[in-house]
């Protein structure tokens, strides 16, 4: 399941979300302006992230996976459409060299960009996570912004991610149990399929935040104010040394750029 | 031949991943025609596993799922198995799409690929074996129902496509104490007069000791016992080792024996459990 | 505010609840009181009102006529709210439904966090809940990995961390396994001898009303029955007339007697029914 938190003991966990928020953003920024040398140095940052972290390789492929077609087709694009000297050709599509180059750049580019989230999402509870999101937005919250309610919302959408998951998992098994084809020939059939299926979810999505609702108005819910978290969000060494780790690189890696054109 | 037969069935759910969970460890099975078969376990052992691969919604990581004979690994056989073995998942009625009751129980049969009036005909049957008014089925949403009447409507979706198996999973969960007893009406029906075979996963023993005549105790993927009520609910330690109670008479008359009372066979229903302490009783001050 | 007389710690008067204006009442006229520290069990089928005077409780609905207070105070005063539910706590049927957290001890902290209470003190509070309810192993399991039975646990343990003092619970049992039940209801028993809870308890499983102080059949928006359990479980032809089904020892007990046996009327366990056959 893509996002999902892997209850293991770590490093990685331990950490403040703020600081594995900044150190995303940091390694993306990397990857992004920091040419060859952003990648290398983010590829390592990377690797070191996913052992720190114990994420076992199986659970990384199948969330990659999740992302494999448009992973593909953006990089495909770039090897077919990118002008230049032709290495190869059939008809009308041409391969350039520029094109493979560019399209292997995007691949390592977005692979390191889905990874770094991964290890994000897989080491921090999405309550932890939006108190990380809701302090670093709060400049947000000055211009107006709801920071503190949209911060909620997502973070109980993502709790829910696997419930729901599992309840179109039960609705699939059951309709196909009254014969509704999901890959059954004739589009009328197919199109019915889906009618079976996202009118019953749709149906228990609204139950469930409507029941939701109750159960944390219930809980003396009244929005952010007057609220307060149970987990202190506190800076320590293990921090310090992520933010400097991400933050060196970052700077290393333009300046690699800027100065050699790696 | 039995209807039903698993041989050896190994199943993991996340195979591979850290979260893997085994469900099934080499159970077997077998399920004689028209039989009406209670698969006992407390949560997580496995029952709602075993109900997925009757209908070829899984497939055993080992061993195999013979059903009239033929291995459901086999693609050709799968693709018609849902019109054998009609499945039932916890909570149905969280499966209706269509606008009326009607409709919704003739779901299945228009994916047969009936005629008009064979649908009609198969829809009014399934209703009246659940005790579904007509007239009300063709006017009234599904959702607009009570919980145990939507209960009944779901199960007849799957009866209209006329399995000749049917598999029920937590069959009254969540239903109240005559909603259960309908749709309790609605199966003796069912297997009394057209001969279908049940298989329910239950945790409730009250209901198994009522309705089934075989019982089978499901304890980590396995089958740990397997009989008449009577004799499985004779061994009442190894019931209470899978983590479950004895049906309620049952109950009554193991504690009253090992009080020295000179009670039989186990009790299955309160008119039997009277019946013996009455001659007990008898018994006991003729003796004196 | 004013505090109310007497034992009342949770009073309906003539309380009529309809949905809409135009509608069926779904509540006709219930006047009840609950006690601190009691343990009341409601009863009554399907479409009873039961559920909808739990919701009275912790003003979730609000009476279309008459008066529910708590503590003295009254739900139909918005400024009431949210003191009401600092002093009642609410479980409801759908286990997954009411759970927020992403992880156990995150969802017991919601309520204690909701109420401003300092780091260090909501740290020992979920502690102290997690110990109560048997969770924590479990602290940091994500709610989708446990049982039903847990799961309930969870959002009981989530209004021990509030320290409400009185709990309402709607058919907690109705959607899970009888092992998540056993395990449920010796947590109820304990938060009533352990720390003197006051318990509602709304259900569709008589032997679990049983084990209440008293009991309350819920029939039509009315109260059809109260009283000690012993009281309403010898109203036997009146239950099975609403519907209800009897528990089993009051059942087989009732029928021995029409046989002749000398047995109390009623007898409510299996541990009672053993011991007097046996003085027979």
């Amino acid at each position: 399941m893509l996002g999902q938190y892997l209850p293991v003991e770590s490093a990685i966990h331990r950490l403040d979300p703020r600081t594995k928020l900044l150190s995303v953003f940091l390694l993306i920024a990397a990857v992004i302006a920091g040419g060859r040398a952003g990648m290398a140095l983010g590829g390592l940052l990377t690797a070191a992230g996913v052992i720190a972290a114990r994420l076992p390789l199986r659970v990384l492929w199948r969330q990659v996976r999740l992302l494999g077609l448009i992973i593909l087709v953006s990089v495909l694009f770039q090897i077919l459409f990118t002008p230049g000297a032709a290495v190869f050709g059939a008809g009308p599509v041409k391969v350039t060299a520029q094109g493979l180059e560019s399209g292997i750049t995007l691949f390592v580019k977005i692979l390191l960009i889905v990874l770094a989230g991964i290890i994000l999402t897989s080491t921090t509870t999405s309550l932890r996570l939006s108190s990380g999101i809701e302090f670093l937005l709060k400049p947000l919250g000055r211009l107006g912004l709801p920071v503190h309610e949209i911060v909620m919302a997502v973070s109980i959408a993502i709790r829910f991610i696997p419930v729901i998951t599992e309840e179109a998992q039960d609705l699939i098994n059951a309709q196909m149990s009254r014969g509704v084809g999901f890959n059954g020939p004739g589009p009328g059939r197919r199109a019915r399929a889906v009618i079976s299926l996202v009118v019953p979810l749709l149906t228990g999505v609204l139950r469930r935040s409507d029941d939701l609702a109750t159960a944390m108005e219930a809980r003396c819910y009244r929005g952010g104010a007057g609220r307060t978290r149970m987990h202190a969000m506190a800076f320590a060494r293990a921090d310090a040394i992520c933010l400097m780790l991400t933050g060196t690189s970052l700077v290393a890696a333009v300046l690699l750029r800027v100065t050699l054109g790696l | 031949m039995p209807i039903i037969s698993m041989e050896n069935v190994w199943y993991t759910y996340n195979r591979g991943t850290p979260i893997q969970t085994p469900a099934l460890s080499g159970l077997s099975l077998d399920i004689s025609r028209g039989g009406f078969v209670a698969l006992a376990g407390h949560t997580g052992s496995g029952k709602s596993t075993v109900l997925r691969h009757l209908n070829g919604l899984l497939l055993p990581h080992r061993g195999r799922v013979l059903i009239e004979g033929s291995d459901t690994r086999d693609k050709s056989f799968r693709k018609g198995l849902w019109t054998r073995v009609g499945l039932v998942l916890q909570y149905p009625e969280r499966q209706f799409f269509e606008e009326t009751v009607f409709r919704e129980v003739a779901v299945g049969p228009d994916n047969l690929g009936l005629s008009p009036g064979e649908v009609e005909d198969r829809v009014l049957e399934a209703l009246a074996v659940v005790g579904i008014d007509r007239r009300l089925a063709k006017e009234t949403s599904p959702y607009a129902l009570s919980g145990g009447e939507q209960r009944r409507v779901a199960l007849a979706s799957v009866l209209a496509i006329r399995p000749g198996v049917l598999a029920l999973d937590e069959p009254t969960a969540g239903i109240d104490f005559r909603g259960r007893q309908r749709i309790f009406e609605a199966l003796v029906e069912l297997k009394r007069h057209q001969g279908a075979t049940i298989i329910m996963a239950s945790h409730n023993m009250d209901d198994m000791a009522r309705m089934a005549d075989q019982i089978v105790v499901i304890k980590e993927g396995r089958a740990l016992l397997e009989g008449t009520p009577r004799q499985v609910f004779a061994s009442h330690g190894l019931v209470r080792e899978a983590g479950l109670s004895l049906p309620f008479p049952s109950e009554v008359m193991a504690r009253l024996r090992e009080k020295g009372f000179n009670t039989g066979t186990p009790a299955l229903t309160v008119d039997e459990a009277a019946e013996e302490i009455i001659n007990n009783m008898g018994a006991r001050k003729t003796g004196q | 505010m004013a505090q109310s007389s007497g034992t009342g710690f949770i009073r309906f008067r003539d309380v009529v609840y309809r949905y809409g204006n135009n509608s069926k009442n779904v509540l006709n006229g219930i006047t009840a009181d609950i006690s601190r520290g009691e343990f009341v069990a409601v009863i009554g089928p399907n479409g009873s009102g039961k559920s909808t005077l739990a919701r009275h409780i912790s003003g979730l609905l609000v009476p279309s006529g008459g008066q529910v207070t708590v503590d003295g105070m009254d739900t139909r005063e918005p400024e009431s709210i949210p003191e009401i539910r600092r002093r009642v706590g609410f479980v409801f049927q759908n286990p997954d439904n009411q759970l927020v957290g992403t992880t156990v001890e995150e969802d017991i902290a919601f309520g204690p966090e909701n109420l401003g209470m300092d780091p260090d003190a909501i740290r020992k509070s979920v502690d102290f809940a997690m110990t109560v309810a048997g969770l924590k192993e479990l602290a940091g399991r994500p709610p989708h990995m446990l049982s039903g039975g847990q799961k309930q646990q969870l959002a009981i343990a989530g209004v021990v961390a509030m320290k409400t003092g009185c709990l309402v619970l709607d058919e907690p049992t109705s959607m899970i396994g009888p092992a998540g039940r056993r395990s449920v209801m010796s947590l109820l028993a304990r938060l009533k001898k352990e720390f003197n809870m006051t318990l509602v308890l709304i259900t569709h499983h008589m032997e679990e009303a049983v084990f209440a102080d008293r009991v309350m059949v819920a029939g039509e928006g009315r109260i059809a029955m109260k009283g000690t359990p012993r009281e309403v479980f010898r109203s036997t032809s009146a239950l099975s007339g609403m519907g209800l089904d009897l528990p089993g020892p009051v059942e087989l007990s009732s029928r021995l007697r029409a046989y002749g046996l000398a047995l109390p009327d009623p007898v409510l366990t299996v541990d009672e029914l053993v011991s007097c056959l046996c003085l027979l």
